[in-house]
């Protein structure tokens, strides 16, 4: 390694990293960048590094006081901000009068194809998958967040004094240092655990499933009158979240419920006519938004017929 | 590049599972990263009035991860600074340089290896300490760009609009802010990594 070499890669890293912040980032983009990850294990280590650094100094957020349109002097939020932290460091009385009074909760959507991800103050993070709600609150004692509807990704920072708990219909799922997805669906719901340890409860006697303790691979699934427990492999989880990678993975899926799946992503929405090509199956990995590649596929490979109505694509025989 | 850790022998490992590439930088980061200032020293103390401290360092870290991906070694920090001394050993033979005062300090280094760590809120709080700390330290126009994107949540273009000058401008203050805020921020002892 020469002797700016470290360096220089270091720059590369904080470039890459800036660029892939911007809105617009496109596919190219990510293929160059992939390449220059890949490149070298030095690479990806200069990368890490300034991505870890830079996601952490989202804490820095903590010291915003008010509606940034106020500060027209370019210079005052940094000297605010010292004085806001040294509010914070002297602790509670002072940052109460900055803080509001009550706990803040905040609603964060996603729309159909959306994909979000949320970075809470203290390191953990919550992805929402399409057509997604969540509220989020936070005080000193608790951290409460609560899917309305949709299917979350949580990666929580575990804390004993300050308990995350994910409130989802008549479930509670209690972190205990975890990764971990909640789905919500009308009259259903589902936790998998990927990481760590949850626990599951039911908020609603009406079930009289006592709490359970979930370790990794568990996937449990309620509806109003039932309630499944199953073990997944990695594999087969990390294929249920490709998602978060932007893809669904199908294996040995019947076309109905492929359909269903993309139905969730798209406004343009997938019809199976017939029953028997509902039953037909396939395996494959198809971008979130791959409606058209579906097609493609059920049109080369099966022979079926497309036929596309307005906003809707009718597949038939 | 493993010989390092396997030519010592001395470092107690336990079995570890394989991990996918994603675990290996989750692991990286949250183990090897907060012991960037301890290794900074160490290098500085054993290359004295040598340069190539920030290569060095950056040359430990490929053979850490590397290792990594193989089977994750624990505990970590040895590990770390066996791979460190293994290299500047090394480089001494390379270069013909008879005696390194520093790397036999490797021992005395190990006592403070295992201290608890702070509480976590004390931690959160001296995060936020820290990066403020750091901020105050970036050149004036990557600060002020920084504070507008990361405490006032600005976007570039609105970055832009304040300060007359183009998004493009704003991205390379971004990039050189974030670049100089992690060596700062990385470099500075203490930082007990991602606070939880």
């Amino acid at each position: 390694m020469t002797a700016s070499s470290a360096r220089s890669m270091r720059e590369a890293a904080a470039k890459w990293r800036e660029q892939r912040d911007q809105p617009g980032w496109s596919a190219e983009q990510q293929a160059a960048f992939d390449a220059w990850l890949t490149q070298s294990p030095a690479h990806r280590i200069a990368y890490l590094r300034v991505d870890h650094v830079w996601e952490r100094a989202d804490r820095l957020s903590a010291l915003r006081v008010s509606k940034p349109e106020q500060w027209h002097s370019p210079a005052a939020p940094a000297r605010l901000a010292v004085a806001l932290l040294v509010a914070a460091i002297m602790g509670g009385a002072a940052w109460v009068s900055y803080a509001p009074q009550q706990p803040r909760e905040r609603v964060y959507s996603t729309g159909i194809g959306g994909r979000e991800t949320l970075k809470l103050a203290d390191g953990s993070r919550i992805e929402l998958n399409t057509g997604t709600t969540v509220r989020v609150s936070s005080d000193t004692r608790t951290r409460r967040v609560t899917l309305e509807k949709g299917e979350a990704f949580f990666d929580i920072v575990h804390s004993n004094t300050r308990p995350f708990v994910v409130m989802a219909g008549d479930h509670r799922v209690i972190d205990l240092g975890t990764k971990f997805m909640i789905r919500r669906d009308p009259g259903r719901f589902e936790v998998a655990l990927v990481e760590g340890k949850a626990r599951l409860e039911a908020v609603n006697g009406k079930a009289a499933a006592p709490a359970r303790d979930l370790v990794p691979g568990d996937v449990v699934i309620a509806t109003a009158n039932t309630i499944t427990a199953e073990k997944k492999a990695p594999q087969t989880l990390n294929n249920d979240l490709g998602w978060r990678r932007g893809v669904l993975v199908f294996r040995d899926t019947a076309l109905a419920d492929v359909a269903e799946e993309l139905n969730r992503y798209n406004t343009q929405k997938i019809i199976i006519a017939n029953p028997e090509v509902a039953r037909l199956t396939i395996g494959a990995t198809i971008p979130t938004h791959g409606v058209e590649a579906f097609t493609r596929v059920a049109k080369g490979v099966f022979g079926l017929r497309i036929e596309h109505r307005d906003n809707t694509i009718v597949i038939s025989k | 590049m493993t010989s390092d850790f396997n030519r010592e022998g001395s470092v107690p490992r336990k079995a570890g599972a394989l991990m996918t590439a994603a675990d290996t930088d989750d692991w990286f980061v949250r183990e090897v990263l907060p012991l960037e200032a301890a290794l900074l020293k160490f290098l500085r103390r054993s290359r004295r009035g040598h340069a190539d401290v920030e290569d060095l360092c950056h040359d430990v870290y490929v053979r850490v991860y590397e290792a990594a991906t193989r089977q994750k070694p624990d505990p970590v920090r040895p590990f770390v600074f066996t791979v460190a001394r293994n290299l500047l050993l090394n480089r001494a033979r390379h270069e013909n340089v008879v005696a390194i005062e520093a790397v036999a300090d490797l021992d005395a280094l190990g006592i403070a290896l295992d201290e608890p760590g702070p509480d976590r809120n004390v931690m959160a709080r001296q995060d936020l300490h820290r990066f403020q700390r750091a901020l105050d330290r970036l050149p004036p126009r990557a600060r002020e760009v920084v504070v507008m994107r990361k405490i006032d949540g600005l976007s570039r273009p609105e970055i832009a609009a304040r300060l007359g000058i183009a998004q493009s401008t704003v991205s390379e203050y971004l990039a050189t802010g974030m670049d100089i805020l992690t060596d700062i921020v990385l470099g500075e002892p203490g930082d007990g990594g991602e606070t939880p």
